[in-house]
């Protein structure tokens, strides 16, 4: 799956990712590789400027861990957890429709 | 100089030259530097276009941003300035010399300017709410609107203080006639506090803009779903729908003397009102993204 066709998804799924438990910039890519078992094809640089995009947006929360390493921490706000319901209910009700037509 | 460095000096670089200054930029270079020492080969992209992604990303979100914070820092100074008013209310006119008159009127104008700069603002704002990158020109045009909105708040506050901090006789002043009234200079710091506190986002808008080319809307691209009944009535033309808006408000004005048995006076106040507001629109009708840019402007 390219770049492109995760337009208008990359924030859900990041979001997605992170409400697990709080994760660094590159613990948040392999978790995307992970989870899509290796189907997202996005180049990972492009995470960050959504990272702190959503951070900016009040639906990330970060700071820095020292635990042997200097590194950025995120973790899912409040608001971050209601906005990913939100997105899980659109595509859940998108994709249940879709398939209906197509199958 | 390892591979892993250079790209980072790099993309240090780039970011300087999108405008990512202090802070954020030397976070954006840790957190990369941690991403390649997690995984040296890692594909993290080219320097240039992640520094333009940030910047488009970042700029976006900084400029609607911008636009929100000012116009709710303007409905509560707004709400403020009513309190004063309710305060001065005592005050009868033979209190006003010519410092407050001149001040109140300097108010009058200044209040209307950050109302619609304020306003657009925030229209402007919610119609681009669902993009993920705006124009670069969009996002100046938040950052304008917001900025004048602010400015012109805080000459509507600070107006009237001048203009008692002007007179040569303290204790001839309004202010010296009502020491005992402490709501009106409450009111007033607490207005102008709460116009300095939306500041930071516009000048962090203003500092940020995306890379992205593209012309900026105009004053129907504000009115979103009433775009197509405005853009009829005026004949698509925002120049045309400028004049429709302004003899109303000449109208509705010079309406509201007639009611107050004062015709002539609401006449006059009703032409210059009108007057005023295409002297506003003719000013700054560009440069706050009302009517469109030409294009060698853009």
């Amino acid at each position: 799956m390219e770049a492109e066709q995760l337009k208008g998804h990359l924030d859900g799924l990041v979001l997605a990712v992170i409400a697990g438990e709080p994760k660094h910039g590159y613990a948040v890519i392999e978790a995307l590789k992970v989870r899509s078992q290796g189907r997202l094809d996005l180049p990972e640089g492009t995470v960050y400027p959504a990272l702190h995009r959503l951070e900016h947006n009040g639906l990330l929360a970060s700071e820095w861990s020292d635990t042997g390493r200097r590194r950025r921490v995120y973790r899912l706000t409040n608001k971050g957890e209601r906005e990913l319901g939100i997105r899980r209910r659109r595509w859940l009700e998108f994709a249940s429709t879709i398939e209906a037509v197509l199958t | 100089m390892t591979d892993a460095t250079q790209y980072l000096n790099d993309l240090d670089a780039q970011l300087a030259r999108a405008g990512i200054r202090g802070a954020r930029r030397k976070r954006i270079v840790t957190e990369f530097a941690d991403h390649l020492s997690c995984d040296p080969d890692a594909a993290l992209g080219d320097p240039t276009a992640l520094a333009t992604q940030f910047a488009d990303e970042l700029g976006t979100t900084f400029a609607r941003t911008a636009a929100y914070q000012a116009f709710v820092a303007l409905a509560l100074a707004g709400i403020l300035v009513v309190v004063r008013a309710v305060a001065l209310l005592p005050l009868t006119t033979n209190d006003f010399g010519t410092a407050e008159t001149v001040s109140l009127l300097i108010s009058a104008v200044a209040a209307q300017v950050a109302l619609v700069a304020g306003g657009l603002g925030l229209l402007r704002a919610h119609q681009l709410r669902g993009r993920g990158t705006i124009p670069r020109e969009e996002a100046s045009v938040l950052a304008r609107r917001a900025g004048i909105g602010l400015a012109t708040g805080v000459v509507t506050i600070l107006a009237f203080p001048l203009s008692q901090a002007y007179r040569a006789h303290p204790g001839a002043a309004v202010i010296g006639s009502h020491t005992t009234n402490l709501w009106w200079p409450l009111a007033s710091a607490a207005g102008v506090v709460m116009l300095v506190a939306a500041a930071p986002a516009v000048v962090r808008a203003a500092r940020l803009r995306p890379h992205t080319a593209g012309p900026a809307g105009d004053l129907l691209a504000d009115l979103g779903p009433l775009q197509p009944v405005a853009a009829r009535i005026a004949s698509g033309s925002v120049n045309r729908l400028a004049f429709i808006i302004a003899a109303g408000l000449a109208i509705v004005t010079a309406l509201a003397g007639v009611a107050a048995n004062d015709p002539y006076d609401g006449v006059l106040r009703g032409l210059l009102e009108g007057g005023a507001f295409l002297g506003g629109y003719a000013v700054l009708g560009r440069y706050l993204g009302i009517r469109r840019r030409e294009p060698h402007d853009v």
